[in-house]
């Protein structure tokens, strides 16, 4: 019940939006017109070759057109005779627009006639405005409809005052011929935006098929704006029935559009418009042939149509199934639209295949409704075509950008593993000069000791041992596994604590917990022990006392490392020469060195400045 | 003293072995059971010889002695072996007390520490310097995420106190005033320590085989 209801709802939409536009182009067609009172109707009318009004022959059966061509003829030749209805003072024959050649006579005298006649079939249409000479009621006029070359009829012919009938006429000119100009223009110009959209993105293919759908109606308008007719007659007049194929191409579009596609339904319709085409083209090509072959030609006509009607009904069908799909303003809209379309589309047959004065209006409406729901199409498609760009844009930005951020990563990670691989490099460095001074000094070392204590050379051997301890300390220094001051002092507490005790000395060691998170580098820690070495030494051998104090801690901007002997101070010139020698290495650090020498106190006090006064870890 | 302790030198430099020869001989309680220059001449003289202690380098012109440490593990379990290096930190000592070596000497020691070092090592105690200490603490307090059961830090307390004073490089009579027992005390542990050393890194020899797949899976 709910879905009769609804589906009720849309069928009275889907008739009352046509009638309602409908409503809205009569209102606005009305008062164009030249008041209906003007109006005449033939009188008689005479099918005659003759150049001047004939004499006789004449027929007053005005309830019918006059029959077209006969056998034998070249075009028809119809007069027509009207007589003036009442007294005015600037009488003028008036009509707005036939097709076909006219000529118009009064009293026996020609008052107009085309200069150049046009070729019959023509579709454009003819306008004329002629004064009269003689306005006086009764007073006879005859019209002359020739070289067409089968329809015979005027559909609307005034007798009315010559301001109203110029006014009426350039009403006219602006409905049918300036304004259609205009929309082909506006067409055109769609047809050629949208078709270059669909040149630089040919996968989108809806784009494709509304150039096309646009095109090809704006190629059925220009078709009525053509006088000079390029080739066979009825050929070019079939023409404008195949144009309307841009049903199909906009079939092809909503479907891609509204991503609703129907490949059979699509390749039937295209299969019946090709076959309607190609069939009208060849009966066109023999229409002038013989009088039967032209009546079947425009019998065909009904065929063609009732087509085309179908086609429009299963465009909006599918309008329908996307408005079903998507209800949304787009879907919505041109439902309607098209519903507009169609109703407009039987309107102008009607129009067209019924005497004057039954359906109201004064000139086909298709022309214009047809063009507003492809423009809103264009509109749209254009807007979308112009935010798709934007998007790209903006994502190529972001694209860009994350190209950028990666790069960047990349050339740190790049940075990182070079970096990695200097430190690689430097570690593997560094464990080949061990595994020299392993394997290779210090063994010599410990063969050339080994030599001397055969000679028994106290001095070389007191000069190898040296060079042997000196070996150790930087052994100790490169340690791969001594990371901190820490491990430092203990590998070489080790090394010194047994020829310490031997001395005699009274040795007390104190290095700080906190020399555990400090970390030097080889050259530093070679420094630093070295320093330590030399004042520990000094003590032993020139201060005379018993009590060593070995000390390293950690102050608020670094390290303080101090020896401290109890002996008698040390000689001048050895306080000298080990001044030199640790001013030396404790430049090397950039650490401050301080000796205080007294009786019964000599100290070597270093201060380590550390970066940032925070231990490196 | 009853007997005279019988070593077993192996030193590839004649210069270094005659000075070590020397030292040793110069004590009275160490008798020089033989010595060699190469691997090949060392199983050569070994077979049949009584020995109490050996004292091996390691870079040899014929190989590593760390071989010829095992098969003397086996063959004589009671001798304890000293591994002669310059330095002491050597990874190659470390590699050799984990193939079950009980300490390393000083080549450049005086006859003295050489005679005593080899006393001591008979007594069951092992020098320790502080990058051994070093490893030690390391290799045990690191527990990699094996599937052992047992692999919870197998140091006990005191085991790892008396490394952790060496690592600071504390003599084994500094660490045993601090820790109030007797020097041999020091000693026993960090013998402890080292064999514990040998077991552990046999097992986890033998894990990381399975691991990789050289074993079968049923073992």
């Amino acid at each position: 019940m709910k879905r009769v209801l609804m589906y009720g709802a849309y069928g009275v939409l889907y008739v009352a939006m046509p009638l309602i536009v409908l409503a809205i182009l009569y209102v606005v067609d009305q008062p164009y017109n030249v008041p209906s009172a003007y109006r005449v109707l033939p009188t008689e009318w005479v099918r005659s070759f003759s150049e001047a009004p004939p004499t006789n022959g004449w027929s007053d059966d005005t309830s019918r057109w006059p029959p077209g061509r006969q056998d034998g003829e070249p075009f028809t030749s119809v007069w027509y005779r009207y007589t003036v209805p009442e007294r005015l003072d600037t009488p003028t024959l008036y009509i707005p627009y036939g097709f076909g050649n006219f000529e118009v006579w009064q009293g026996g005298t020609r008052l107009y006639q085309l200069a150049t006649p046009k070729p019959p079939l023509a579709y454009s249409r003819t306008s004329i405005a002629v004064p009269l000479r003689d306005g006086d009621v009764g007073s006879r006029i005859e019209v002359r409809l020739t070289r067409q070359a089968s329809y015979s009829g005027i559909r609307y012919v005034f007798v009315a005052p010559s301001d109203l009938a110029a006014r009426d006429a350039s009403d006219q000119a602006l409905f049918e011929t300036q304004l259609p100009i205009a929309v082909l223009v506006l067409m055109l110009g769609f047809a050629a935006a949208v078709g270059a959209m669909f040149a630089l993105r040919p996968k989108e293919r809806h784009y494709g098929w509304y150039a096309l759908t646009i095109g090809l109606w704006a190629a059925h308008s220009i078709h009525g704006l053509i006088e000079a007719i390029p080739f066979a007659h009825f050929v070019w007049f079939a023409l404008r029935y195949v144009l309307l194929n841009w049903l199909l191409a906009e079939l092809f579009f909503v479907n891609r559009y509204f991503g609703i596609r129907a490949p059979r339904l699509e390749g039937f319709c295209a299969a019946v418009s090709v076959l309607v085409s190609l069939g009208l083209i060849a009966v066109a090509s023999v229409a002038a042939s013989s009088l039967e072959n032209e009546a079947r030609f425009f019998a065909s006509f009904t065929v063609v149509n009732l087509w085309f009607l179908l086609l429009a009904f299963i465009v909006t069908s599918r309008y329908f199934v996307a408005v079903r799909k998507h209800w949304d303003f787009d879907s919505v809209s041109l439902w309607l639209a098209s519903a507009v379309v169609i109703g407009i589309g039987i309107r102008d047959l009607v129009y067209e295949a019924m005497p004057p004065g039954t359906v109201p209006g004064s000139v086909f409406y298709l022309q214009y409704a047809a063009v507003v729901p492809l423009i809103l199409f264009g509109i749209q498609l254009i807007r979308r075509f112009a935010r798709d760009a934007r998007t790209a844009e903006l994502r190529n930005e972001a694209l860009n950008q994350i190209v950028e951020e990666r790069t960047t990563a990349l050339e740190k990670t790049y940075q990182q593993l070079s970096e990695e691989a200097q430190k690689r490099a430097l570690a593997e460095e560094r464990s080949r000069l061990m595994r020299d001074m392993h394997d290779g000094l210090g063994g010599q070392l410990v063969h050339a000791l080994a030599l001397s204590e055969q000679v028994d050379d106290a001095d070389l051997k007191r000069a190898l041992r040296l060079a042997l301890d000196d070996l150790r300390l930087i052994v100790d220094s490169l340690s791969p596994t001594a990371n901190s001051l820490q491990d430092l002092m203990a590998s070489y507490r080790h090394r010194v604590s047994r020829l310490l005790q031997r001395t005699g000395f009274n040795v007390s060691w104190d290095i700080a917990d906190e020399t555990d998170s400090v970390t030097l580098k080889p050259n530093e820690a070679l420094s630093v022990l070295r320093i330590v070495q030399e004042a520990v030494t000094n003590a032993v051998r020139h201060s005379g006392g018993d009590t060593l104090q070995i000390a390293v801690a950690r102050v608020a901007d670094g390290l303080q490392l101090t020896i401290r002997d109890n002996g008698a101070g040390m000689p001048e010139s050895v306080v000298e020469r080990g001044l030199r020698n640790m001013r030396v290495r404790a430049a090397e650090l950039g650490a401050g060195l301080n000796i205080s020498s007294t009786s019964g106190d000599t100290a070597v006090t270093m201060h380590l400045p550390l970066a940032g006064g925070a231990p490196a870890t | 003293m009853a007997k005279a302790t019988r070593v077993f030198v192996l030193e590839d430099d004649a210069r270094t072995r005659d000075s070590l020869l020397r030292k040793l001989a110069a004590s009275a309680s160490i008798e020089i059971a033989g010595a060699a220059g190469s691997l090949a001449d060392a199983r050569a003289a070994l077979s049949g010889l009584g020995v109490d202690a050996f004292l091996f380098d390691l870079q040899l012109p014929d190989g590593n002695a760390i071989d010829l440490i095992r098969e003397q593990r086996a063959e004589r379990p009671k001798a304890p072996t000293l591994v002669i290096s310059v330095f002491g930190d050597e990874e190659r000592v470390i590699a050799a007390i984990e193939a079950g070596a009980q300490g390393y000497l000083l080549k450049d020691d005086s006859g003295e520490d050489l005679a005593d070092a080899v006393h001591r090592a008979i007594a069951g105690e092992s020098p320790i310097s502080p990058a051994i200490a070093r490893h030690l603490i390391r290799r045990f307090q690191a527990t990699p995420n094996t599937t052992e059961p047992a692999s919870e830090n197998p140091l006990s307390e005191r085991e790892l106190e008396v490394l952790q004073l060496a690592a600071k490089g504390l003599t084994y009579q500094e660490t045993a005033q601090i820790l109030g027992v007797s020097i041999n005390t020091i000693g026993t542990y960090t013998r402890r320590v080292y064999q514990k050393l040998a077991v552990t890194s046999r097992a986890q020899a033998i894990f990381e085989a399975r691991q990789m797949g050289w074993m079968g899976n049923d073992s």
